[in-house]
């Protein structure tokens, strides 16, 4: 059945990187009309006052100092008085919100996903990321707010890449995918399928695409910086409450050194879910249509700091066999 | 809130399959406490090392009990492990789990 809450997409990207124009660019096509735009700085972007809101910063950080635990009040607010809407009014189609340029998208990510009430009428879409084509070398390098925008992904699109050389672009592109291999990547050509992103339905694709293409059983492995990533393909099904606990007590141990899991798990029932995790933040799960092929793995992509693919593959195996007790250690 | 006993109504949380509808068949109320009873299994299982216990509550909560250092209730299996911690004085880590490896293919 078709999920009829709003859809949600938080659209960030480096300083230069082409939101404002974007957003300009998809607004003034006719199958984005209705779209309430929500951004920490109004830009000269040319919509209709009534689609456009203006949030201040007021993140608020909770005890423990994380960015991905801190509530912004003002974001919460405004959801939830979309989502307590009466039904039959002007609600948007979807929303768009855009953050700044050095914005951190975990702390909006955590104020979406740690507000129960709004999830009633409000779905979180994903983050769609823009990509400097010129600049990102250099921005992966030198800022790691840009990092942590990347590796937040569900969908990258390349901008100003028709300032760049082909080479030059593959290269941004493999670049990207190797950092955050879960995300789709698009460049300006591909705005029609941003649109589709955009209108909430194409969630399920990339994610559908990796578990038909990464069916080798330890995955490819990338380094950049502190942060690497890697694929883990599981062939047999899953017992959810297994990976829900083990999943809980990773984030608990782990959280700020868990940039990113994401994939596809195979379970007990047949159904592809999908899992989203954002340091300590974990989505609920979310059931995707169907399988691609006839083939049934789960694959699991993590972009970890300081933690060994093999010592995530050794304790994920251990626990989905079997429940080992856990070695005490002193605290 | 229940009237007799004080508790809230039941949690929303990732992990239960009764807060995923939309992933999980609709669980009748025998099920969920089915659910909640294995999850018990699963977190005594993985907890027994570090002296602790693990009880549902009325269906809604969790209590996490020390042999010696007294217990705790908490809302959801996120909330079991920081309480797991504080009673135990000692770290809970998945990456720190004893006990063979599966032997064979992975998988």
């Amino acid at each position: 059945m078709a999920d009829a809450r709003i859809p949600l997409t938080i659209v960030t990207g480096f300083l230069g990187s082409g939101k404002t124009t974007l957003l300009r660019e998809i607004l003034a096509r006719p199958e984005m009309a209705d779209t309430l735009i929500l951004m920490n700085e109004v830009a000269e972007i040319g919509i209709d006052d009534r689609l456009l809101k203006r949030l201040t910063d007021d993140t608020v950080l909770l005890d423990n100092g994380c960015v991905c635990c801190s509530v912004k009040d003002d974001l919460k607010r405004v959801l939830l008085e979309i989502a307590e809407a009466p039904p039959g009014g002007c609600a948007p189609r979807r929303i768009v919100l855009e953050t700044t340029g050095l914005a951190d998208p975990r702390a909006f990510l955590a104020t979406v996903v740690g507000t129960p009430m709004i999830g009633s009428n409000i779905r979180l879409n994903g983050v769609l990321t823009l990509v400097d084509s010129v600049n990102a070398k250099r921005n992966l390098a030198d800022f790691p707010e840009f990092t942590g925008q990347l590796t937040v992904a569900d969908y990258v699109l390349l901008t100003k890449a028709d300032l760049v050389s082909p080479e030059e672009l593959a290269d941004v592109r493999a670049l990207v995918q190797k950092l955050n291999p879960a995300a789709a990547t698009a460049d300006w050509s591909g705005l029609d399928r941003l649109c589709v992103f955009l209108n909430g339905s194409s969630q399920s694709g990339a994610l559908l695409k990796l578990a038909g293409t990464h069916t080798d059983h330890a995955g490819h492995h990338h380094r950049h910086a502190d942060a690497h990533s890697f694929c883990i393909t599981l062939r047999e099904a899953c017992d959810w409450s297994r990976f829900a606990i083990w999943l809980s007590m990773f984030v608990h141990a782990h959280g700020e050194d868990i940039l990113r899991i994401k994939g596809i798990l195979y379970l007990e029932n047949g159904a592809p879910v999908a899992v989203n995790c954002v340091q300590h933040l974990v989505y609920f799960p979310e059931h995707l249509p169907s399988w691609p092929g006839e083939e049934r793995t789960s694959v699991l992509v993590f972009i970890l700091r300081n933690i060994t693919q093999d010592a995530v593959m050794r304790s994920l195996d251990s626990f989905l066999a079997r429940t080992p007790a856990l070695e005490p250690e002193r605290a | 809130m229940c009237g007799f006993c004080g508790v809230w109504g039941a949690k929303n949380h990732w992990s239960l399959k009764s807060s995923n509808p939309g992933v999980f068949m609709a669980l009748s109320s025998t099920e969920r406490m089915r659910e909640r009873y294995a999850l018990c299994a699963i977190l005594n299982e993985t907890l027994r090392g570090h002296h602790l216990k693990v009880r549902d509550w009325s269906g809604e909560q969790w209590i996490v009990e020390h042999v010696s250092n007294g217990s705790e209730i908490v809302d959801s299996i996120a909330a079991v492990w920081p309480a797991a911690e504080k009673l135990s004085k000692r770290r809970v880590d998945p990456l720190q789990a004893g006990g063979e490896q599966r032997g064979g293919e992975r998988g």
